[in-house]
């Protein structure tokens, strides 16, 4: 029962968090807004972010393997839902319609 | 742990690490400080080892976040900070569709707060008495205890002189001690500064040079230790320094003393010190020093005449001063046999304001049960506006149960409508504290006047009212707030669709109770008025034996003064001459007291059938009149005859009038016996051993009939020995004013220099009621207060039940109920509980009531109509709000709300 519509960030971080599937965590998604948008956001920001979005339905998480990197810490796995998927390509298609409409992105 | 592929084993600060896991949530903990310390290797590589461990702090810290931290203690669906604007509008319109009763809530709610505010205020002064004084915590008073074959006869705020010599030579340690007094009880303190003579009434203290030492906070201008050192230094206080000097510099200036203490010598100003606050114990605008000379060895022991201050150093112990200062007195006994008997006490300087029961205390002060019985109103009143609160708003979700059971079917969850509820009553609450400060700052003139409590000292509290604000906000929030949240969360969603509300009778119960409460307390606190204004009505009232009616006191400032007797007592004459040519003015008479005060001269052992008899410890008080004063005030005599002029000069001729009490004392059983027989009189140096009683006075109440009745003797003076105050009896048919102009007049022929003070006996003797008047005054406001908000609960209910039984009361009126029937329906349940209150209330009347009137000699009955009149009163209250919603719910036309079905 949310709203509609994502803040900035929350879009951007669903999106990335559809593109690593299985992969979504806190380092991997700072580390694939920089790749992919030359971004640079903060782990505390992407944590926050992502809580709310679980909260709206939009992903859903479990607790993944340790590495040593880590020091043997778990991490916590996003996945996106169906309902979070439905939500990107609805923000999707509504961004391109308006996007089309400006005369000099046709 | 080793970390990752760190060869060094370099790793992140770990008191990072361990303020991480203190606020953050267990089972976010680990996946969160995972991915920091993965970023940390990761940084390690990029930018080395100090800029790492630098983000890794800067990056904890930037998970502080109420996201985060609250996590735990709220379910996710609060967090959701969006929805909390939809709340907050939510609240405010459902707010502005109630207008009526959102208005009742804050108001009842305000109203309760403000009243508290006031209450804090007034017991936050009372408690602050004499604590501006430095180490305020260490200074005590030595008061005397006198027993008489070992049973208490007498507590006094006075002790020996001598007692600082024992201070001085035993008590190495105790290096701050002083002894003052007031000097001149029943007039100020006058003298001359340029060409202008001062009648000076704020208080005047005599002490040695040590006084301020024990209080050097008072001291403005001036050294502690020397600005007392000399004979005749005076130190005034900056209100008299204002007045007298204006801007010059008052230090070195002259006063010449207009007293005949030591006359034509003056006072040199060498000091300036502070006004004597509100919360002080005692007050003076002068201290000086004087020595005295005539102060021999023998004089320390006799009469009690001086109140010790002394500071105690934190590093002694007080109970030990105490019993080797007694060990030393008892060790005196022998040779000064006027101690026998006597024992000392240290109180601790801030109990002072506290305590009664003490002679020779200055000023009255008040007692602490007072100060708990405000608190207790004050939180009972608070309570029965939250209670208002919280009753309401559950009969408010009984009709939104419809909507409450959708939002729960919908989805949703118990929590968020918790918040939603939560959110409004912040909001409530919110608005109530603003509008609370607002009636607040508005009546504070008002309460001033009518409790007596000054408004300068609020500034001082100011920020105690804020943190009780605070802690007042934070609580009714929470307060009002999860009571009803409580019962919310059994509501079943699906019933509550179909309108049928199960499961809510306990909370109807509990509602229930919340109103017996507040009926209750409001019952009880009306009786109490009653009570309290009964017991002052008769105690002023009751009987006094003398006649106070019309008759007006000037105060004479140069009773003092240097001038032969003959000379003050022709001026004296003069002015009677010319008063008694008015037809409005049918007395007049010079004496040394008047009633209303008490009398300032107190002897011991002085009054004896023999001179040589045992020494007797009978506190009697003397006073000095002329022939009129017997009949100017109507006193009675029980035997023998007044003063008579016919008889030559009576005074100095061995004739005494005593009264009832003094009689008694000297071991005659009745004033027929006494009459014409000889007592030895002592008064200052000399013994006149032949004083023949020629009139006894029926006892009479010449202070309030708080006190005891004094032993009294009341010898023939003509201007001589202090005849302070002149009193003049108004005739009966004599217009007040009028009189008074005219005796303006007359003063100012006669003493053109001197200033006018009259006051009215009746006042004059009512101030001693001064605490119990005040008392039934705030008694009476915050009584109606309670009762306001009772009643302000009663028709938010009843405007609330008529709004939701329209379709009972319409079903009622097609089947045939006609308005009257209905309105009893509804009043019924209403009256059963007023009646459950009434019956709870008897016992606590009772006892407290028994209570307070047990601590005055003279009380009147608790009779039945305390407790019958309140609950009338209730009832009629209660009857005519809720009535008058219901009458008017009842007279709709019920096709009107039949309709929807």
């Amino acid at each position: 029962m949310g709203k509609e519509h994502l803040g900035e960030l929350e879009e951007l971080i669903l999106t990335v968090v559809g593109i690593l599937q299985d992969e979504a965590y806190g380092n991997a998604i700072v580390k694939e807004i920089k790749e992919q948008v030359n971004r640079t956001v903060s782990l505390a920001g992407v944590h926050v972010t992502l809580y709310r979005l679980e909260d709206k339905g939009y992903i859903r998480s479990r607790i993944g393997g340790a590495t040593k990197l880590r020091g043997g810490r778990r991490k916590r796995i996003f996945t996106i839902t169906n309902s979070g998927l439905a939500v990107l390509k609805s923000m999707k298609d509504d961004r391109v319609h308006l996007w089309r409409l400006v005369p000099h992105l046709r | 742990m080793k970390i990752g592929n760190n060869k060094e084993g370099v790793r992140p600060p770990r008191w990072a690490i361990a303020f991480l896991n203190w606020f953050c949530p267990g089972f976010l903990f680990e996946t969160i400080e995972g991915d920091l310390v993965e970023q940390f290797e990761i940084d390690l590589k990029e930018v080395g080892k100090n800029v790492a461990r630098r983000r890794f702090v800067w990056n904890v810290i930037r998970f502080i976040r109420p996201s985060i931290i609250l996590r735990n203690i709220f379910s996710t669906d609060l967090i959701r900070g969006y929805m909390l604007k939809a709340y907050f509008k939510s609240a405010w319109r459902q707010m502005a569709k109630n207008r009526i009763l959102s208005l009742i809530h804050v108001f009842g709610l305000a109203v309760g707060i403000a009243s508290s505010f006031t209450i804090l205020q007034y017991v936050s002064f009372e408690l602050s008495f004499d604590k501006f004084h430095t180490e305020s915590d260490d200074i005590y008073r030595i008061i005397l205890k006198q027993y008489e074959n070992n049973e208490l006869k007498n507590t006094t705020a006075m002790n020996y002189v001598g007692i600082r010599s024992l201070l001085k030579d035993n008590f190495p340690e105790i290096k701050k001690f002083t002894g003052f007094n007031f000097l001149r009880a029943n007039t100020g303190f006058v003298f001359r500064y340029g060409n202008k003579m001062y009648q000076e009434l704020g208080g005047n203290i005599w002490a040695d040079s040590s006084f301020f030492k024990v209080f050097p906070s008072m001291l403005e201008t001036g050294n502690a230790s020397t600005v007392l050192a000399h004979d005749r230094n005076l130190v005034i206080s900056q209100r008299i320094a204002r007045k007298i000097f204006g801007d010059t510099d008052p230090i070195g200036q002259e006063l010449q003393d207009l007293g005949d203490l030591t006359p034509g010598s003056s006072f040199i100003v060498t000091g300036v010190m502070k006004n004597f606050p509100e919360n002080s114990h005692f007050h003076a605008d002068f201290i000086t020093k004087i020595d005295r000379p005539t102060d021999t060895l023998s004089e320390y022991w006799t009469t009690p005449q001086m109140l010790t201050y002394v500071q105690i150093p934190r590093s002694t112990n007080v109970g030990s001063v105490e019993s080797r200062l007694n060990a030393l007195i008892k060790n005196l006994e022998k040779m000064y046999p006027t101690t026998r008997g006597t024992q000392i006490a240290l109180q601790p300087m801030t109990d002072i304001h506290f305590t009664t029961g003490i002679a020779d205390e200055r000023e009255a002060g008040t007692s602490k049960i007072f100060i708990y019985l405000m608190t207790a109103i004050g939180l009972t009143i608070l309570i029965i506006a939250w209670i208002n609160y919280v009753n309401l708003e559950t009969a408010q979700y009984l009709t939104r149960a419809r909507e409450i059971g959708i939002r729960r079917i919908v989805g949703s969850s118990k929590h968020g409508l918790a918040v939603q509820f939560l959110v409004k009553f912040f909001f409530v609450n919110l608005l109530a504290l603003v509008v609370a400060v607002i009636l607040f700052w508005l009546s504070l003139p008002q309460l001033a006047f009518v409790t007596g409590i000054t408004i300068d000292n609020i500034q001082s509290i100011a920020t105690k009212i804020g943190y009780l604000a605070g802690g007042i906000f934070l609580a009714g929030s929470l307060i009002t707030g999860t009571y009803p949240l409580l019962f919310l969360l059994k509501l079943s969603p699906v019933l509550s669709l179909k309108g049928n509300l199960g499961g809510l009778t306990g909370v109807k119960k509990g509602n229930h109770l919340l109103i017996i409460f507040q009926f209750t307390s409001s019952i009880v606190l009306i009786a109490f008025v009653l009570v309290a204004s009964q017991q002052l009505n008769f105690m002023r009232t009751t009987n006094k034996k003398i006649d106070l009616e019309k008759v007006i006191a000037i105060r004479n400032p140069t009773a003092y003064a240097d001038q032969p007797d003959t000379e003050k007592h022709n001026e004296f004459k003069v002015l009677e001459n010319k008063l008694l040519e008015s037809p409005d003015i049918k007395l007049v008479s010079s004496s040394s007291a008047i009633p209303g005060a008490e009398m300032a001269f107190t002897i011991v052992n002085n009054l004896k059938r023999n001179a040589k008899d045992p020494y007797d410890p009978t506190r009697e008080k003397i006073f000095f009149v002329d022939y009129n004063f017997i009949p100017l005030y109507g006193l009675k005599m029980k035997a023998g005859r007044n003063y008579s002029e016919g008889n030559g000069v009576e005074e100095n001729t061995g004739r005494i009038i005593l009264n009832e009490s003094a009689i008694h004392a000297l071991g005659f059983h009745s004033a027929d016996e006494a009459l014409n027989q000889t007592v030895s009189l002592a008064i200052w140096d000399w013994v006149k051993p032949d004083f023949k009683i020629i009139g006894v006075v029926e006892d009479y109440r010449h202070e309030t009939i708080k006190k005891p009745i004094f032993p009294t003797i009341f010898w023939l003076n003509q201007n001589r020995f202090q005849q302070v105050y002149y009193s003049i009896k108004l005739n009966a048919g004599a217009n007040p004013q009028n009189a008074l102009s005219y005796i303006k007049k007359s003063w100012k022929e006669v003493f053109p220099d001197r200033p006018f003070d009259f006051f009215f006996i009746d006042d004059y003797y009512d101030q001693q009621f001064k605490s119990e008047v005040q008392f039934s005054r705030i008694f009476a406001v915050f009584a109606g207060i309670a009762v306001f908000l009772a009643c302000l609960g009663i028709l938010g209910i009843s405007l609330f039940e008529a709004n939701s039984k329209l379709k009972e009361i319409s079903i009622r009126k097609v089947l045939g109920a006609s308005i009257a029937n209905l309105v009893s329906l509804l009043i019924k349940r209403h009256f059963k509980t007023i009646l459950i209150a009434g019956a709870l209330s008897v016992p606590i009347i009772y006892v407290c009531a028994s209570n307070w009137l047990n601590s005055y000699p003279v009380r009147i009955q608790i009779t039945l109509w305390f407790f019958l009149l309140p609950l009338v009163l209730m009832i009629a209250l209660v009857g005519l709000t809720s009535g008058f919603q219901i009458t008017k719910a009842a007279s709709t036309n019920p096709v009107d709300y039949l309709k929807n079905d």
